[in-house]
Parts: structure tokens; C-alpha cells; sequence
């Protein structure tokens, strides 16, 4: 169910089954998403999935709370949550300050739906990807990759009065080229089919992938690295993870942890959640219908705040500033809009800044719990790694293991891009990160592989 | 439903489908939560579907919807025909599946105890007083435990005849500490980190764990770890518990010898493997010591089943002997690349997913002697527990891991405890200082209940079963 007054009415009925004194909030997240996977230039999984989540909370006696999830979208099935959740609360400690459901605020409209994306079928992914791999087959590549394009809806409702609805719709085309013995990557997002350029990520994925033909090994070691805006967000990514979070800020785990107010990186390092911002999946309230904020976590290198929900907002006496999961997930909010300012300098400058270093186009399975209170991360470069002499691109270099801490790597950023790029995250839960391009100086590689 | 689904399979086989198969799945999930003296979350999530899956003029389509009204099935199955359809505009090479005798049956694990007839206020209780334990110092800021149960009942039919049904109940859980001081913070938990161990068992699985038991042992180690040294860079001789092993086997063995990842359909995502299928047979994996098994049937597991979802009964078979390379984990379609039917590792980790090859349970056969012995044994060393960091490259081939917690090892005894301990290596060289393997007296099964693979994301319960073991000169630390 996809229509706005339906779905409102459809909560609004079951609401209106609450028991005399108890609370209640209902979220409903609706979608429908087609999914096309190829690798060496043919499709082997192809989808189309339609599913519901919806949580329903209850609470009791003011300070009693049990949640129940179905994925029954209908009246019978979220009266049967509603009765279940209602059933676990009643069996339950009561919690200390507990925080009220959100009231009614207004919310900024956003344009975050399109017709044209719902459409965009099986046939029409299969006709863009049979162009790409013709333009893969003249370069005598292979590509790999995958083609999703979702539809659907998020509600809100609670016994407070919140009535809240947004359509969403996304497309994202990840494009990797193969050669025997380099690859290349191109990724591309938005929420409107037609800003998916397939042509332009096809070429970007091949020209990567032959560049970087014959990758030659280097020692590990200490280099200036230009990161490319996909490799800075799959650091950001974790960066996030483990420190933007009023959880792990309270909790002490966090690298922001009783630092707010100190300078922590550089002067030119601003980074904050912006959900706001077109460019990144612009939401206008969080999963408990709390309006979304613009939150800055570093502005010019120093420490300002983490976001919250209403759970650990309560705890330090705050508003919680829309960050929430949903009832599910009680006192765990996560920034998911993260927007890095960029800065005045093009690529080629920023090559020409480069004595000898390397050129990264992403990361892959970054981790960052080995000290996350210097935000230690290690992980590997992949598809597209290439060695930087004098301002100009060498050649392809084999995949090299990093181990280290941002703090300090945002300490060492000597030029940070002007243009930035919406780049989707590795977990299919965060929205596109917008990051420009850095240049880092003596980013430090631990271990190299034989590919 | 399962009617429902027998005429579908009928509305199919009409088409022309060259092949399909209907799975139906209902699941219901609990989750307990507590932190420190309150209870965090307590919830029930209820689950169901169908996932049609279909081969078209030798194409894939699958199409899923948690409606099984009739008529949104029969649309479900046309939607599925229809991507089948889009799929062989591309399609360069036809899908046949390695033949597969048609069964029918039924699974159920094994559950002494109920976990969804435990009341709700007897597991908060168990938690709770496991929390009041790990609290009792001023330096733990957080103190957390989790239990978590699911109950799936799955029906998996296909046009060759195969009608299985399953029921499969997983209980786990654990406890974890966090401890801040001023420059640092340090977390331990038990039995193991990422929200405990997990079987195929009933609540009676919780009853064994004894979280309050263990509760004081995880608060005076994450203390200690405040004021303990960092980890000493350079290579040492390293005992890692099984807890651990459980991470090393499950990220440098079980993902390398997934048949799909080896033959790039997880290219763009996971990556794929250094085990390419020259390699079957003749390439040394380890040492000689090392015997690593996949067996889907070993009670418990959290890779045990009875059919997988395919409907391919659940086997068990070796994948290193000796220390070389025998068998890959694979499906109907990727089992004819290497002469062979599948192994029946197909799982899907709900209705809404296309099935992917996973592991079982990949096991780590036991050698001979207790961990004490072993410690002994061993002049110079640092023994691991607990995995905290797990990072390795596309190939499976440079890994960097992180425990919560380190020993120090000097003439055969434990000395002091270190933090941050992490080693790094190269798969086939790790594997290859494998020189002691304790016995059958310390393997346990690890469930590790969060493997994540495909797009979009599955997350789906694997078993290891291992003992503590020894790599000799192995690189510590993160050298950062």
C-alpha cells in the first residue's frame, strides 16, 4: 500500500485500538525493489522483491515498552502486532526516564520521488546493461556490477497525533570493469532513473580498468594518497560507525568522546550530517517521526556534536535531533547523510601536488574497532590503485593493506577537492555520503597482496 | 499454503518454465536486550513469504512477495517468468543445473526447551543479574546482554518433485562490558563478541552459557585491559582460542571455498577467491595437521539443516585433507564447473532472497592435547581471545584480525595481559604455521549468527567447530 490517505487511515484505525492509557507508534517502511546482478558481462541473479516492515510500540503505565514487528500489511496484520506488543509491555520492567513519542512538528516538504524510477522495470535494466556490455566488448572487458532501482514508501503515526508519509524512490548502478589483471569501478545513485548515467560510469569503470593493466608491486610504507570520493566515504563510512553516534559518544567509546569544543583535525576538515541536501537522499524526519536536523560533527577541525534520538538525547537533556532507527532500535542513532565540505583545488591540481604517492579509487572491507577512540581503521585498496610520480599517473599498483588512524589522517589533508560526488555506502542502510576528493599526506600501507 | 503453492508450480510448468522452485518461509524472531540495570528492548518480529525462483530459455528470474493471497501468488510467479525473460536478453550461456534425485521429507533440529514457552521476565532476569555482576566497578560505563531466538518453518517445492519441509529453531546470546578511561576504551564480552555464540538448539543452549557465571571473569578482564601494556609488534608463536578460530576459519577458509565466489558472480561486491579450481586437489592449503570438513548435518550447528534451499540433503565432506585442497561448497548450478553434484550449501536467509552459496559448518577437525598442555609447549608466544577486528582483502589471500583480549606467553606459562592484540598474514602461509591443534576435549561448535554476503544483503547463521590452535612466527600487531 502505497497511497498516502490509505496508509494513513490505515494506521489511524489501528491507533484507535490502543488501549485507554497505553501509547503507541507505528512505523511502515513499503518497498518494491528490481534488482539486476551481472558479472562477466551477463546477468546471473535478476529480482523483483515487494515487502513490508512494520514496528509497532506500545507503552504502558507511562514507562512500560514492547515492540512487535510483521511484515502483514493489513488491518488484520498490525492488530495482531499491536496486540502482541501491547502483551510484552505488559510484562515489563519499567524504564527510567523514558521519553514522551514525538509530537506533531512540521516538516520541510521534499521532493524525493519519482514516477519514471517506479517504472523502471526488468526489461528496461536489462536494455541499459545490454548497451554497457556491447561498450565493454569493444574494449575487450568485462563487467561486472549491479543495477537496483527501489520504490516505496515510509510512514509514521503515533498516539501523540504524528501523521507522517513519504514516497521514495532510488537507482544505483555500480559498474566495475575486468581486464585479466586489473579492474576498474564507477558508481553512480540518485533518486531519479534519468540522473543515472550509464554511458559515463561504463567509460569511467573501463578507462580505470586499463589503466591499471599489469599492476606492479610497491613496498608498503608511508605515501601521500589522492583518495578518490569513493574511498573517502567507505573511511567515512566507519568513521560514522564509530563515532557520530550519541551511543558511542556517551558510552566513551567514540574519538569526539569529551572532546567537543577542541580542535581535533585539520582546519579544513568540516563534515556533518546534512539530510537536507538533495544530493544525499534528503529525508525529512526519522523513523520515530522526529523532523531530521543538520548536524555538524567537525567544523574546521573542530569537535561539535554527535546525533541523538530521543533515548540518548533524554540522557544528556537534549532534543533529539531525528536520528532515530525506528523502535527497533532504542538508543542506537546513526547519521546516515554524511556531506564533507569540499574544498578550491581540481584533481590536476592535486596530482601536481604529488611528489610520489598513490592514487586510490576505493576501499574494501574497512574495519574500525581496533582503537576507536583514535578511529583506527585498517582495510585494503581495490579496483583502481595506481602509482603517482610527478604530478602524473604512472601505472597500476597491486592492492596494499592501511592501518590507520583518521584523527591523525585528517590531520595531514593538504588539498581537498572542489567538486564532490554522492557516493552510495557499502551498507544498503545508509544513504549516499556527498565527499569530495583528498590528499592525505604519509597515509600508512602495512602489507601489500599479488593482485 | 502448501496447495497454494502446488498449483503455482502447475501455473509454471504451463508456461514452459525449464525449471522452478517455490519456497514459502515463516519465521518469528524474539529479542531481549538490557543495558546496564534497564531493559532496553524486548521484541517479537513475525515474518513470511513466498520466493519463486525460475529458469526461462536458460535464464534466472525470482521475484518474492509476502502476500500469499492467490491471486498476488500468481502474480509473484508471472513477475518471477517475466525477469526470467529480461534475463535471457542477455543471457550468454544457458543455466543447466547438475542433476539432483527428487526427495521428499522433513527436517526438525533439535530443541529440549522451548525458548518462546521461557517467559519473557526469566530471561530479562538471567540478564540482569549477569549486568548487576559486570557493573560492580566504577570504571565499566556500559554493561549490555542480549539473547536472541528465531523460529523458521520453511516449505521448499520444485517442478522435478522435491517437497521437503523444514523447522528450525536458533536460540544465543551474550554478555559484554565496555570500560572507559581517560585515553581509552575497552570492551570484553562472553562467550565471544558480535552478540554472543548461537546453535540450532533450544533455550536449554542459554541454560549451558551461564552468562552470571561468567559475568565477574569478563569485568575483571576489561578493567585490566585499561591499565594492561598495547600488544608488542614482531612475530610471535600465537595460540588463538576458539572463539577466534572460529573468525579465522570462517573468513580464510569458508568464503575462499564458496564455488560462486570462486567463479566471479560475487565480483563486484564481496570480491572473489584465490581458490580458483586449478587448485582443486593438488593445492596446499595449510599444513599437515590441518582437516577442515563442511558438515551440515552435525547437530547444533548453525550451518546444520536438513535440505538446503534447493532441497539437496544436507552432507558432510571434506574440504582440506592433509593440509590440501579437496572441495568447494557449491550449488546445482556451479557443481557441473568442477565434475560434480552439489554439496548442498544453497541457503537463502529469508523468503525475499534468492539463495546463495554459504557455509555449513566448516570445521576445524580436532588434534591432540589440552589448551593447558599447549600453553606449556609453547617458550614464546601471545595466546588471542575473542575476535574484535576482521578485515581481509577481495581475494581472501591478506588478512588483518583484532582480538578483545592478549596474553603474553614465557617458558610455557600465561603472563601478563596486553590490549589491542591484532595479527595479520596471508591465507595459504597462516594456514601453513599451523603446527598444533588441541584435541577433540576443547572443540566446540561456534555459531557465528551475522555472515553477510550478496546484494542486496543476506545475513545468515554458519557453525564452526574447532579447538584452540598454534601458528608459529606470525606478524603481531597493527604497525599503524
Amino acid at each position: 500500500m502505497n497511497n498516502k490517505n490509505e496508509l494513513l487511515t490505515l494506521l489511524s484505525e489501528t491507533l484507535d485500538k490502543v488501549p485507554s492509557g497505553a501509547e503507541c507508534d507505528i512505523l511502515y517502511v513499503r518497498e518494491r525493489e528490481g534488482l539486476t546482478r551481472y558479472t562477466q558481462s551477463s546477468i546471473h541473479q535478476n529480482m523483483v522483491v515487494d515487502d513490508a516492515h512494520i514496528a509497532v510500540r506500545v507503552i504502558v503505565d507511562g514507562d512500560k515498552v514492547g515492540v512487535a514487528i510483521t511484515n502483514e500489511a493489513n488491518s488484520e496484520g498490525l492488530e495482531l502486532a499491536l496486540k502482541l506488543a501491547e502483551e510484552i509491555a505488559r510484562t515489563q520492567e519499567p524504564v527510567e526516564n523514558l521519553p514522551p513519542l514525538p509530537s506533531p512538528s512540521p516538516v520541510q516538504e521534499m521532493d524525493t520521488f519519482d514516477q519514471d524510477t517506479a517504472d523502471f522495470g526488468p526489461k528496461e535494466r536489462a536494455a541499459t546493461l545490454l548497451k554497457m556490455f556491447r561498450q565493454a566488448d569493444s574494449k575487450e572487458v568485462e563487467l561486472s556490477g549491479a543495477f537496483a532501482v527501489s520504490s516505496g514508501c515510509v510512514a509514521v503515526a503515533n498516539t501523540s497525533g504524528v501523521r507522517l508519509f513519504q514516497p521514495v524512490t532510488s537507482a544505483r548502478l555500480n559498474v566495475l570493469a575486468f581486464s585479466e589483471t586489473s579492474s576498474g569501478i564507477a558508481t553512480g545513485v540518485s533518486r531519479k532513473i534519468s540522473e543515472i548515467d550509464a554511458d559515463k560510469l561504463t567509460d569511467a569503470a573501463i578507462d580505470k580498468c586499463l589503466r591499471g593493466m599489469r599492476p606492479q608491486e610497491i613496498e608498503p610504507g608511508e605515501y601521500d594518497v589522492l583518495l578518490e570520493p569513493k574511498a573517502v566515504a567507505d573511511l567515512l563510512l566507519w568513521v560514522d560507525y564509530i563515532g557520530f553516534g550519541a551511543k558511542e559518544f556517551q558510552e566513551g567509546t567514540s574519538f569526539l568522546s569529551e572532546k567537543i569544543g577542541e580542535k581535533i583535525v585539520g582546519d579544513n576538515i568540516t563534515i556533518c550530517d546534512d539530510p537536507t541536501d538533495p544530493r544525499g537522499f534528503c529525508f525529512p524526519f526519522d523513523m520515530e517521526g522526529t523532523p531530521k536536523q543538520k548536524v555538524p560533527f567537525i567544523e574546521n577541525g573542530v569537535a561539535r556534536g554527535v546525533v541523538y534520538d530521543r533515548h540518548t538525547a533524554t540522557r544528556e537533556g537534549k532534543s533529539s535531533t531525528g536520528h532515530s532507527f525506528g523502535p527497533e532500535y532504542p538508543n542506537n542513532p546513526l547519521a546516515t547523510h554524511i556531506v564533507m565540505a569540499p574544498g578550491e583545488s581540481t584533481r590536476e591540481e592535486m596530482l601536481g601536488m604529488m611528489e610520489r604517492g598513490l592514487l586510490v579509487s576505493r576501499f574494501h572491507y574497512v574495519n574500525g574497532f581496533l582503537d576507536t577512540r583514535n578511529a583506527v581503521l585498517t582495510g585494503m585498496t581495490r579496483d583502481g590503485t595506481f602509482l603517482v610520480e610527478g604530478g602524473e599517473i604512472k601505472h597500476g599498483v597491486k592492492n596494499m593493506r592501511f592501518c590507520d588512524s583518521m584523527v591523525r589522517a585528517l590531520s595531514e589533508v593538504a588539498a581537498i577537492s572542489r567538486e564532490v560526488e554522492a557516493v552510495y555506502g557499502s551498507l544498503s542502510t545508509l544513504g549516499p555520503f556527498v565527499v569530495p576528493a583528498l590528499l592525505i599526506r604519509g597515509f600508512k600501507f602495512t602489507s601489500g597482496t599479488d593482485h | 499454503v502448501k496447495d497454494k503453492l502446488i498449483e503455482i508450480r502447475e501455473h509454471l510448468r504451463k508456461k514452459g518454465v525449464d525449471y522452478a522452485d517455490l519456497r514459502h518461509e515463516s519465521s518469528t524472531t524474539q529479542q531481549v536486550r538490557v543495558r546496564n540495570d534497564e531493559v532496553e528492548k524486548v521484541s517479537e518480529q513475525r515474518n513470511s513469504g513466498v520466493g519463486i525462483r525460475v529458469i526461462y530459455n536458460g535464464a534466472w528470474g525470482f521475484a518474492a512477495a509476502s502476500s500469499t493471497a492467490d491471486e498476488d501468488l500468481r502474480k509473484t510467479a508471472d513477475m518471477a517468468l517475466e525477469v526470467a525473460k529480461a534475463s535471457a536478453m542477455l543471457g550468454k550461456k544457458k543455466i543447466k543445473l547438475a542433476p539432483a534425485e527428487p526427495v521428499k521429507g522433513s527436517f526438525r533440529s533439535p530443541c529440549e526447551k522451548d525458548p518462546f514457552g521461557v517467559p519473557v521476565a526469566d530471561k530479562i532476569s538471567v540478564l540482569l543479574e549477569s549486568t548487576a555482576t559486570l557493573q560492580k566497578e566504577d570504571r565499566i560505563r556500559v554493561a549490555e546482554g542480549s539473547m536472541r531466538f528465531n523460529r523458521k518453518q520453511k516449505l521448499f517445492l520444485n517442478t522435478e518433485g522435491t517437497e521437503v519441509e523444514q523447522e528450525i529453531t536458533v536460540s544465543g546470546g551474550g554478555i559484554e562490558a565496555t570500560a572507559v578511561s581517560e585515553n581509552d576504551a575497552q570492551k570484553r564480552s562472553y562467550p565471544t563478541g558480535h552478540g554472543g555464540d548461537f546453535a540450532t538448539r533450544g533455550f536449554e543452549f542459554i541454560t549451558d552459557l551461564d552468562f552470571p557465571g561468567h559475568a565477574e571473569k569478563v569485568r575483571e578482564d576489561v578493567v585490566a585491559l585499561l591499565d594492561a601494556p598495547a600488544c608488542p609488534d614482531g612475530e610471535f608463536d600465537i595460540i588463538l582460542l576458539g572463539t577466534q578460530m572460529a573468525l579465522q576459519i570462517h573468513e580464510s577458509c569458508g568464503h575462499p571455498i564458496e564455488l560462486d565466489r570462486v567463479l566471479g558472480t560475487e565480483l563486484s561486491y564481496a570480491g572473489g577467491s584465490f581458490l580458483s579450481v586449478d587448485k582443486l586437489g593438488g593445492f596446499q592449503y595449510g599444513s599437515d595437521i590441518v582437516n577442515i570438513t563442511a558438515d551440515a548435518t552435525i547437530p547444533g550447528g548453525m550451518g546444520t539443516f536438513g535440505y538446503d534451499d534447493e532441497g539437496v540433503p544436507a552432507q558432510r565432506y571434506d574440504i582440506i585433507r592433509g593440509g590440501y585442497f579437496q572441495g568447494y561448497l557449491s550449488s546445482r548450478e556451479t557443481a557441473p564447473v568442477i565434475g560434480r553434484t552439489s554439496g548442498g550449501a544453497m541457503r537463502a536467509s529469508s523468503w525475499s532472497c534468492i539463495p546463495l552459496i554459504r557455509m555449513t559448518n566448516i570445521n576445524l577437525e580436532p588434534g591432540e592435547g589440552t589448551l593447558e598442555e599447549l600453553i606449556a609447549d609453547t617458550k614464546k608466544g601471545l595466546l588471542m581471545d575473542a575476535n574484535k577486528v576482521w578485515s581481509i582483502d577481495d581475494m581472501r589471500v591478506n588478512f588483518q584480525f583484532g582480538c578483545e583480549i592478549g596474553w603474553e606467553i614465557e617458558n610455557g606459562k600465561l603472563g601478563r595481559i596486553v590490549k589491542n592484540p591484532s595479527y595479520s598474514g596471508i591465507t595459504p602461509e597462516f594456514w601453513g604455521a599451523c603446527d598444533a591443534i588441541c584435541g577433540p576435549e576443547e572443540w566446540h561448535v561456534w555459531g557465528v549468527a551475522n555472515c553477510g554476503k550478496g546484494e542486496p544483503g543476506q545475513t545468515i547463521g554458519t557453525g564452526h567447530g574447532t579447538s584452540p590452535a598454534r601458528f608459529k612466527s606470525i606478524q603481531v600487531g597493527a604497525s599503524q
